[in-house]
């Protein structure tokens, strides 16, 4: 209607003559208002048609489209993520050794505090371990965040809520828990308050803990481990000795299924672990190992030919070299077999046979036997061995015996792993593993045969030499003990010393190996003031062995008839056997 | 004409708008369930994982000796108390007295024991004997061993 009018007022204007100037003029006024009027009824209607679109369109967005700019509660997809942010870890069965449990912890925003005074006494009447004078300092700080107390339990945090003091909040936080307390403290190690591993697994493998939500396994399996740990505090305590360790080890896999040294701490406790009781002495102590190295020494003898069993030395007179003098603890004082060596424990039979050996040989072999370089396991403790730089005779002939060369037990355990699993040195690991994956590590140092052959000379030190106490009916324990003097600041001292014994089982065809080492016995009545590896070491073993065996389902051996294919050969060569638990 | 295609056109909707809202409603609904759930579910994995730990400290083994000992006498098994299975004598089977048709179904039972099919109940009901559960361990036992079947 309005652009008809339009067109008919310009027409009109169009064909008017300059006679109806006036005309013209009066139709331009009209214009003008009409055009006004309606631009501005444009504009309103524009402006209210937008207005109701808008309406519209947001009824539309609230009711079919749920409104996308409302805040609508986040909803958290169950399992998408870890209930903790750092990975557990747990044994080779499942058992969680390390964990992370949510904790609530306390702070306060001072500057919402309206009575700091009466706030203080109320919340030491819920918390009465807070110290008041703190408590109102911190509460009057100039600041908007304060911690009072970190991890509060269930029950105090309900207090504290009852409270309802208004500036007083909760925080959620992790706190890494042990359930198993000192049992792996060395193993598993501990994290500082910020969750970060500082020592054993935790720290090896801080990353991937706390990257991940797979739990860790590990190779130990807790059992064994308290079986060990039990058995080596019983012999610290009632040989007054000063620390111990013990290991078992899956001979075919390489897996530690125990680790314990003594004595040590509860990581659940910040700061219970001191300079001796956070010593790993499994993996970072290194120590002269004494007549267990005789096993080393006979294995590359026979195995490099030197010697073979039938073989011997004149152990009848004590060795001198400049001023050293290599005798024995309990002498024969006649020609040994390479068997009577062992059983034995001569010292200058072994002497003898290093030298038949050589500097090199024995440098080889040691090298083979992962006696020189340091244990490689995934932990951060781990010593270095040490062995004299310039390798002379002399060396030769105490390093046969296990003195002048220091050792971790882990290392020897490696060896000792070699020496009766047919001869393949494999790398020892604090993790799962599968047999399969362990058959590529091995490193091949013996040849079968001189393995077969210190399997029966093993088994002979426990039935009839040294190593009588770590026998385990049943299980046919083999091994060998030892017993080191200390080095003191005067030279060796025959009053403080460390016992050893050094084993597999069941030894016709070895499934673990077990270690143990007591730091410093004395003497007691019970052992006739012996402190020898045969007396305090081996009972260790044997013990631990009768109790894993079935635990862990070994077939028990009719041990008489079993033994005897593995055994009497050796014993055709063996004139007199051993005394029990006496010497080295 | 018109007027019925306005009003069938009106009524279709209004159906649909209320169709619309009834399904909206319903989804609001869910999803609060969903969430609800979703919490109670975080909370479960929660209260799961504070579990296993305290799950793993009570099976702390020193503690389950102690428990094992005090509380029920056990001790450690001493090796002299395991043997192999072919070394274990096993009980003869008891005889079944009877004419011959029992003795059929004697060897009915025997043979039907692993199998769950509803012919052992008839031939158990035929031959009421208190060994029967014997029988059938025995059975599984000789199936078991390799020695073959003791005297």
């Amino acid at each position: 209607m309005s652009t008809a009018n339009h067109a008919a007022t310009r027409s009109t204007g169009s064909a008017a003559t300059p006679r109806g100037a006036t005309r013209i003029r009066m139709d331009g006024v009209r214009k003008r208002a009409l055009d006004i009027g309606r631009n501005r009824l444009l504009v309103t209607g524009a402006v209210i048609l937008l207005a109701f679109g808008s309406v519209g369109a947001r009824l539309v967005d609230l009711m079919i489209t749920d409104g996308s700019t409302l805040v609508r509660t986040e909803i958290v997809k169950p399992g998408s993520r870890p209930v903790v942010s750092r990975a557990d870890i747990v044994d080779r069965n499942g058992f969680v050794v390390a964990t992370s449990l949510p904790i609530s912890s306390l702070y306060a925003d001072p500057s919402k505090i309206l009575d700091a005074s009466e706030a203080a006494d109320r919340l030491i009447s819920v918390l009465p371990e807070l110290d008041r004078r703190v408590l109102l300092e911190k509460l009057q700080l100039e600041r908007q965040f304060v911690w009072l107390k970190r991890g509060l339990t269930p029950e105090e945090k309900y207090e504290v809520n009852r409270l309802g003091i208004p500036g007083l909040a909760f925080r959620r936080e992790e706190s890494r828990v042990y359930p198993h307390g000192p049992l792996l403290a060395h193993v598993v190690g501990y994290t500082d308050t910020d969750d970060k591993g500082i020592a054993g697994v935790e720290r090896q493998f801080n990353d991937a803990l706390a990257g991940s939500a797979e739990p860790l396994q590990l190779s130990i399996d807790i059992r064994v481990q308290s079986l060990m740990r039990d058995e080596l505090v019983r012999a610290v305590e009632e040989f007054g000795a000063i620390g111990a360790a013990g290991v078992v080890a899956d001979i075919e896999t390489g897996e530690i299924l125990a680790m314990v040294s003594l004595p040590d701490f509860d990581p659940n406790i910040a700061g219970s672990a001191g300079d001796e009781s956070a010593f790993n002495r499994v993996t970072k102590g290194v120590y002269e190992m004494g007549s267990t190295f005789k096993l080393l020494t006979a294995a590359m003898a026979l195995d490099a030919g030197v010697v073979d069993i039938t073989g011997g030395y004149d152990a009848s007179k004590p060795i001198r070299v400049a001023r050293f003098t290599i005798t024995d603890y309990h002498p024969e004082n006649r020609w040994l077999t390479v068997p009577e060596i062992i059983i034995h424990s001569s010292n200058i039979g072994s002497a003898k046979m290093a030298l038949d050996v050589g500097i090199e040989g024995q440098q080889d072999y040691l090298r083979r036997f992962g006696m020189l370089s340091p244990a490689d396991v995934e932990l951060p403790e781990v010593g270095a061995p040490l062995y004299p730089r310039r390798w002379r005779e002399i060396n030769t002939m105490t390093i046969s015996f296990g003195h002048g060369i220091a050792v971790s037990p882990l290392q020897l355990v490696g060896g000792i792993a070699a020496l009766a699993n047919g001869g393949v040195l494999r790398k020892p690991t604090l993790l799962a593993r599968r047999t399969s994956d362990a058959q590529l590590l091995g490193e091949r140092v013996l040849k079968p045969r001189t393995s077969e052959i210190m399997r029966g000379l093993m088994r002979l030190v426990v039935t009839r030499g040294t190593g009588r106490k770590a026998n385990a009916d049943g299980y046919m324990v083999g091994g060998k003990t030892g017993t080191a003097d200390k080095l003191g600041a005067a030279g060796y001292r025959d009053d403080k010393r460390i016992a050893s014994f050094v084993g597999a089982f069941p030894i016709q065809a070895p499934q673990y190996v077990v270690f143990a080492m007591v730091d410093e016995p004395k003497g007691i009545k019970r052992t006739f003031n012996y402190a020898t590896g045969g007396w305090v070491a081996a009972p260790v073993v044997g013990n631990v062995v009768a109790a894993m065996g079935p635990l862990l389902g070994i077939q028990p051996t009719q041990d008489q008839e079993d033994e005897r294919p593995l055994v009497a050969e050796a014993a055709r060569f063996v004139k007199t056997w051993g005394r029990d638990g006496e010497a080295q | 004409m018109f007027r019925i295609a306005t009003l069938i056109s009106m009524a279709t909707g209004a159906l649909l708008a209320v169709f619309v809202f009834a399904i909206k409603y319903e989804v609001q609904d869910l999803e609060a369930e969903f969430s609800r759930l979703s919490r109670s579910i975080e909370r479960e994995r929660q209260a799961i994982h504070v579990l296993t730990a305290e799950w793993s400290h009570l099976n702390e083994p020193a503690r389950l000796r102690a428990l094992a000992r005090d509380q029920l006498g056990l001790d450690q098994i001493s090796v002299d108390r395991l043997r192999a299975l072919d070394r274990v004598p096993l009980r003869a089977v008891p005889e079944l007295i009877g004419d011959p048709e029992d003795e059929n179904n004697a060897g009915t039972a025997l043979a039907a024991a692993p199998s769950p099919t509803p012919a052992t109940p008839r031939v158990a009901a035929k031959v009421p004997s208190p060994d029967d559960g014997l029988a059938r361990i025995e059975a599984a036992l000789r199936e078991m061993s390799p020695g073959g079947p003791p005297e």
